[in-house]
C-alpha cells in the first residue's frame, strides 16, 4: 500500500514542515530535581510497587503518610499515579474554581432513608459496619445504575459504593489551594483530602455525569478494596479517619 | 554498534544504576521530541512542559523494564503521548465539572475550534487531527509531525511494522471524514 496514496499525505507533510513550536524549555534540572525529591528509582518494574516499598517498611497500618505533592500540577499527576479505581481528582487552577460552590445540601437532598436490611437488597452488597457501634442512620444513594449505602455516625458519613467493580468513577474537583494527600489506608492506596471544599459528580460507564455536583465540606478519606469503594467525610483529623477505616471488616 | 548508540546505551545502563546525571543526558537529548510530541497533542506550551517533564521522570521509574539495544526514543515517546492525552482527558473532566455548575472555566490552551479561527492550514490541519481517536492522532503526529521512522512509529505504538502502513492508511480515511465534515476548504489544498 504506497503512502502517498494515502488521504491527506501532502496536506500533513506541509501542515507539519509549517508547524511552528514554543521554544523546547530546558527540562534536565527539573525531572533530575522531581526524580531525586519524589525518590524515584529505576531498579523496580513499576512506580507504584516503588512507592509503597518503603511503606512497607514503615508500617501501612500506621497510615504513614507516603509524599505530599506541593506543585499543583504533581498534585494532579500523583492522583493519577496511585490510581483509585473509581476516583479520579482534578486539581483546579484557582482562576477556575468555582467561588462560590453550589450550596451544601444535606445528606437527604441526595439520599434515600433506608435500614441496613433494606439498603443491602437495593445496593446488592452487605454494606460493612463498624465493630461495636451502629449507625444513627442508613442511607441509599443511586447514580444512575449503581447504588450506594451511607452510614451515618455521630462525627462522619461512611459511603460504600459497589461490590467489586462498577463502570464509572467519581470525579472530584478539588481547588489548587486545597491539599491532596496521597497515603495508605488499612493497607490500600487512598487519597485525603482537606483544607477547603471540593466538589463530586458522578461519571456512568460512558462518561456521562450524573445529575449535579455535590459539595463536600468536610474531609474527605476515600479508598478502595475488592468490596467497595469507601468514603469518609468528616471533620476529624486524618489520624482517626485512618483509624475508622482500618476498624472496617 | 556505533559511537552514538553507544553512549545511549551507557547512559541508560549508568541510568539505571542510579546516576541521576546519566539519565539527565538522556533527558538533555530527547526534550525536544517529548516536549514537541506533548505540545502537537495539549497545544499549551506550560503543560507540554509539565507532560514531558512528567513523562521523564516516569521514563525513569520504569527504565528497567526498557530492553537495553531497542531504541529509546519511540519508547519514550509512547510514555509522552500516554501522559499528554490524559492530561486531555483531565482538563476534559475539569471543563465538564465546571459546566455542570455554569461556571466560566477560562483555559489558556487554544482549544482545537479556536486554532480553526486562525485558519492557516497547518493550524486547521492540527485541529482535525485532535478530532481524532488517539491510535489515529498519535500514528499521525508520529509519521509526519515527529518524523519517526516506519521502526519507531511500531515501537512507539505497540504494534508490529507490518501494521504501521494499514493504521496510516485507516487514520488518513477518518482524518478525510473529518476535513470533508468540518474542514472542507481543506480539501482544495489536498493533492494527496
Amino acid at each position: 500500500m504506497a503512502e502517498q496514496t494515502m488521504y491527506g499525505h501532502d496536506l500533513l507533510l506541509r501542515a507539519a514542515a509549517d508547524a511552528a513550536y514554543p521554544a523546547t524549555p530546558p527540562l534536565r534540572s527539573t525531572v533530575e530535581a522531581h526524580v531525586a525529591t519524589r525518590g524515584v528509582s529505576p531498579t523496580s518494574p513499576s512506580p507504584a510497587r516503588r512507592a509503597f516499598a518503603p511503606l512497607a517498611a514503615l508500617g501501612v497500618a500506621a497510615g504513614v503518610i507516603l509524599a505530599v505533592f506541593v506543585v499543583p500540577t504533581s498534585r494532579s499527576a500523583v492522583a493519577d499515579f496511585f490510581g483509585i479505581e473509581g476516583s479520579r481528582i482534578d486539581i483546579l487552577p484557582t482562576a477556575t474554581a468555582p467561588t462560590p460552590f453550589p450550596t451544601p445540601q444535606d445528606i437527604d437532598a441526595n439520599a434515600v432513608p433506608s435500614t441496613i436490611e433494606q439498603a443491602a437488597v437495593l445496593a446488592g452488597f452487605s454494606p460493612a459496619l463498624l465493630e461495636g457501634t451502629s449507625p444513627s442512620r442508613v442511607y441509599t444513594v443511586s447514580y444512575g445504575a449503581e447504588h450506594g449505602v451511607i452510614l451515618r455516625y455521630p462525627e462522619f458519613d461512611l459511603w460504600q459504593v459497589g461490590e467489586g467493580s462498577f463502570e464509572g468513577y467519581f470525579d472530584k474537583g478539588v481547588p489548587s489551594d486545597v491539599v491532596v494527600t496521597d497515603l495508605i489506608v488499612a493497607g490500600v492506596p487512598g487519597t485525603w483530602i482537606t483544607g477547603g471544599p471540593h466538589f463530586v459528580l458522578y461519571h456512568n460507564g460512558t462518561d456521562d455525569g450524573q445529575g449535579e455536583p455535590r459539595t463536600v465540606e468536610r474531609n474527605t478519606l476515600i479508598w478502595r478494596t475488592d468490596a467497595a469503594l469507601y468514603r469518609i467525610e468528616t471533620l476529624l483529623p486524618i489520624e482517626e479517619a485512618l483509624a475508622i477505616a482500618d476498624t472496617l471488616p | 554498534m556505533d559511537a552514538v548508540e553507544l553512549d545511549e546505551t551507557t547512559a541508560i545502563e549508568r541510568a539505571v544504576a542510579g546516576d541521576h546525571a546519566a539519565f539527565g543526558t538522556l533527558v538533555e537529548r530527547y526534550q525536544q521530541v517529548a516536549f514537541r510530541a506533548a505540545y502537537l497533542i495539549v497545544r499549551d506550551a506550560q503543560e507540554a512542559e509539565d507532560v514531558a517533564q512528567e513523562a521523564f521522570v516516569r521514563a525513569y521509574g520504569q527504565l528497567a523494564t526498557f530492553r537495553i539495544g531497542e531504541p529509546l526514543r519511540p519508547w519514550l515517546l509512547r510514555i509522552v503521548q500516554n501522559q499528554a492525552l490524559n492530561t486531555i482527558r483531565a482538563r476534559n473532566r475539569r471543563t465538564g465539572l465546571l459546566g455542570r455548575i455554569a461556571i466560566f472555566a477560562p483555559h489558556t490552551a487554544p482549544s482545537p475550534h479556536a486554532e480553526v479561527a486562525a485558519s492557516d492550514e497547518s493550524s486547521q490541519v492540527l485541529a482535525a487531527i485532535a478530532e481524532l481517536p488517539d491510535d489515529d492522532r498519535t500514528i499521525l503526529h508520529l509519521r509526519y509531525f515527529l518524523e519517526l521512522p516506519e521502526r519507531e512509529i511500531a515501537a512507539a505504538i505497540g504494534r508490529p511494522p507490518g501494521t504501521v502502513k494499514s493504521r496510516l492508511h485507516r487514520a488518513g480515511q477518518r482524518l478525510r471524514a473529518v476535513i470533508e465534515t468540518k474542514y472542507p476548504r481543506l480539501r482544495e489544498g489536498d493533492d494527496g
